[in-house]
């Protein structure tokens, strides 16, 4: 079990929203993030990303936000599986069962690409990238029903490959299965505070 | 007719080309943004004010050293504290234009870059009404003035320039992608946007102060690397082989203008980079709105 505490201390870093309480992650297990619209969720989540070396020592962490992958040059998803192959740490099963399922748009241009499908190409990425602790930032926003089939799968996948998962997501009814812990946030006047959880 | 090329003029094309190249790619890399370059970016405009600087230098106090030396070290002298300040920075943010519109940026740069011309207008009229000598081809540049002893400089810089590449060519692969991903996989995304930036400056200066303006050629040049299939699915190909084969092309360029005079005047190839250059902007301008419509 990994525990991440946040602090008065480390607040400033979150929108200048002090977010008190506690996250744990644990193998093999989801932890959600819930919350209104701008209870700074995806704060704590580039919080997160951005202390990762601090918060995760000796962790290999993998996080998949919403941002759209909109490189300068035109490569493509096989371009990109070469040249990041420095960055990759054990790829989960998923990138090779389920690999075929890209074959439509894979030799396609990354900036020609809808939002669902650049939003595949980065879950296809993070089975690629691998790691220990994986972070995910709403994840099904964008995606299709199909698409929306094939990350539960991955979830399922990654839960049996024993890693930790977390993820911020208002859609969580579509994932109750999955879920373990639940961190729910609570904005009041001045300060955002984790006020229960529970576990499935 | 007989051909009768100049070697050293040639290196010097070859590393004005390559220089100019890297900056426009760093800069391009760095913004996430393809008509990102020194020349719209405001870089042009603020190393002219160095040579400027240095013309009124060199009318007040005999330094003994060029004005195009007296230009580079003025330009060093801010470049050294901006580069002070700006590693020197805590990084509590994923990337440095978080707080930016890049778009709003541009256009400061090229309004910037247009207060600098009206200024370097002014300043000519001045000289000319004095007479005072003025490089007034410096926003046309050409390497009609070299001398050997810059080679030294430029070595240098390229050198350090390429060493650095050569170490982070990996992380600007994944920077390609975007600042996020790129700090999802643990790389320090604002330590590599602000040393390329400054390196894009430095390259650029150096060029501006020694030669003069090539305007837009830093944006040109990534996107001609970017037509050919060898370079536009890889950042590593465009920014460690690129600049040589940009490098070499400008050279090619430069020679044209050396033997091929009109009347007898050498055309600076600055003017040919800068005409040809302007016009690709707006077509590149075109084709963003036309593919974002």
């Amino acid at each position: 079990m990994h525990h991440v505490y946040l602090k008065e201390e480390n607040s400033f870093f979150i929108n200048n929203t002090i977010v008190l309480g506690e996250l744990f992650m644990a193998p093999g297990k989801v932890s959600i993030i819930q919350g209104e619209n701008g209870v700074g969720k995806s704060s704590i989540f580039q919080y997160l990303k951005l202390n990762q070396k601090s918060i995760f020592p000796e962790i290999k962490c993998n996080f998949t936000d919403q941002m759209r992958i909109n490189p300068v040059n035109e490569v493509h998803f096989e371009n990109i599986i070469q040249n990041l192959v420095n960055y990759k740490h054990e790829s989960i099963s998923f990138f090779n069962e389920h690999l075929g399922e890209l074959k439509e748009f894979k030799e396609r241009t990354l900036k020609k690409l809808s939002g669902g499908q650049n939003q595949i190409v980065k879950i296809f990425l993070s089975a690629y990238l691998g790691g220990d602790f994986f972070f995910f930032d709403e994840p099904l926003q964008y995606l299709d029903e199909k698409n929306r089939v094939l990350f539960k799968k991955y979830l399922k996948i990654l839960k049996e490959e024993g890693k930790s998962i977390c993820l911020v997501e208002h859609h969580s009814n579509l994932l109750e299965e999955y879920i373990d812990y639940r961190f729910v946030l609570t904005k009041e006047v001045d300060k955002t505070e984790i006020k229960e959880f529970c576990g499935n | 007719m007989e051909i009768d090329i100049d070697f050293i003029r040639f290196l010097f094309a070859l590393f004005c080309g390559y220089f100019l190249t890297l900056s426009g790619s760093l800069s391009q890399l760095v913004t996430n943004n393809t008509i990102a370059s020194p020349s719209t970016l405001g870089m042009d405009g603020a190393a002219v004010l160095f040579v400027i600087l240095a013309q009124f230098f060199s009318i007040g106090i005999d330094l003994n050293i060029s004005y195009v030396h007296t230009a580079f070290i003025l330009f060093l002298i801010p470049f050294g504290l901006l580069s002070f300040i700006s590693l020197g920075r805590n990084r509590k943010t994923n990337n440095i234009w978080e707080h930016f519109d890049i778009q709003k940026i541009i256009l400061f740069g090229l309004a910037f870059n247009l207060f600098v011309g009206a200024i370097f207008s002014i300043i000519q009229f001045l000289f000319m009404a004095l007479n005072f000598e003025f490089p007034t081809g410096l926003w046309f540049g050409s390497l009609k003035q070299y001398d050997k002893d810059y080679l030294m400089i430029f070595v240098v810089i390229f050198i350090i320039t390429k060493v650095y590449i050569l170490g982070v060519s990996q992380k600007f692969e994944a920077l390609n992608l975007g600042s996020s991903f790129a700090l999802g996989l643990g790389i320090d995304v604002q330590g590599i946007q602000r040393i390329a930036l400054l390196l894009s400056f430095l390259l650029t200066g150096v060029v501006i102060c020694y030669f003069g303006v090539f305007s837009f050629l830093g944006l040109i040049f990534p996107h001609i690397l970017r037509s050919f299939g060898f370079f536009k699915s890889s950042m590593q190909r465009e920014l460690l082989i690129g600049p040589y084969l940009t490098g070499f092309i400008f050279a090619v360029v430069d020679q044209s203008c050396y033997q091929f005079d009109i009347y007898g005047a050498e055309l600076p190839v600055g003017m040919v980079s800068s005409v040809v250059g302007a016009i690709f902007l707006i077509f590149l301008v075109l084709k963003t709105k036309i593919s974002r419509a």
